[in-house]
């Protein structure tokens, strides 16, 4: 708690805007760490752990608080990825250049203010698939396992979630200037 | 779709896969060869990855955050009494 108390605060303050709500997902991920203790394996270490637990309450307090027009809406149909492409199977809106560097500290702020906002859109299941790769770190062989689904289906998943979140990136800005710089 | 004819919706599942497990040799290679060709699908490429290395960010790697607010003393005790009364 002394160690990682403020890092943690740092970054769901960063994340949520909102200092009460801040402390409250600190002591939420605390809380949790304690519980799933056991399930620590030491792959990762004890900071990237608990900061993977942050990131899910982060989610899941977007996900729970939707008060912000975002991906669902700007997108018609969360759910067909297939209308990203035209019947030739080419790119229906070509995919943007990205300016953001994640090696630059302001330009990963301003990402990840979106990233989690629009990843709370995301379908729950292809969400979920998604922060266990990517966030937590899982192989395929274990997302199938804690979503009892085969790999083909997970591999589905992920692809969804990850058209879904680029898509969302763009429609709220990202790319976007670069795009009309072009023009 | 044979292997040698995909096109982008193809690519696109593709290039996604390769993230998570490998893919068979042949595929492999068309898909390099259209990415070769397609800075569209290159570019999507390169958007998975970023999303990848955000994703995997964590608080000081770099430091993302250059606030200095930090939990008050008092909301420390509280959370550490919240601990001890955890089952």
């Amino acid at each position: 708690m002394d160690q990682y108390g403020d890092s943690l605060f740092h970054f769901a303050l960063a994340r949520v805007k909102d200092k009460e709500i801040a402390e409250d997902l600190v002591q939420e991920t605390f809380l949790a760490a304690i519980k799933a203790q056991e399930r620590f394996k030491g792959h990762s270490s004890e900071k990237t752990w608990l900061f993977g637990i942050l990131k899910h309450k982060v989610i899941d307090h977007y996900r729970k608080n939707k008060s912000t027009v975002h991906a669902r809406n700007l997108l018609n149909d969360p759910d067909n990825v297939d209308a990203f492409f035209n019947a030739k199977g080419g790119w229906q809106t070509h995919p943007a250049h990205w300016q953001t560097n994640p090696g630059k500290v302001h330009e990963v702020k301003e990402f990840l203010d979106h990233f989690y906002r629009c990843l709370s859109d995301v379908p729950q299941r292809s969400a979920d698939a998604f922060v266990y790769r990517e966030i937590d770190g899982l192989s395929t062989e274990e997302i199938c396992a804690r979503l009892d689904i085969t790999a083909n289906n997970c591999w589905v998943l992920l692809y969804r979630a990850r058209m879904l979140l680029r898509k969302c990136l763009e429609l709220i800005g990202l790319g976007r200037q670069q795009e009309a710089n072009s023009k | 779709m044979k292997y040698w004819m995909f096109r982008c919706n193809d690519v696109s599942q593709k290039v996604s896969q390769s993230l998570d497990t490998s893919l068979p040799f042949h595929h492999r290679m068309a898909v390099r060869v259209h990415l070769l060709m397609c800075r569209y699908c290159a570019r999507f490429r390169r958007q998975l990855l970023t999303l990848r290395r955000v994703s995997r960010l964590v608080e000081d790697e770099p430091s993302i955050d250059q606030t200095t607010a930090t939990l008050s003393d008092e909301t420390k005790e509280r959370i550490k009494k919240a601990l001890r009364a955890a089952p």
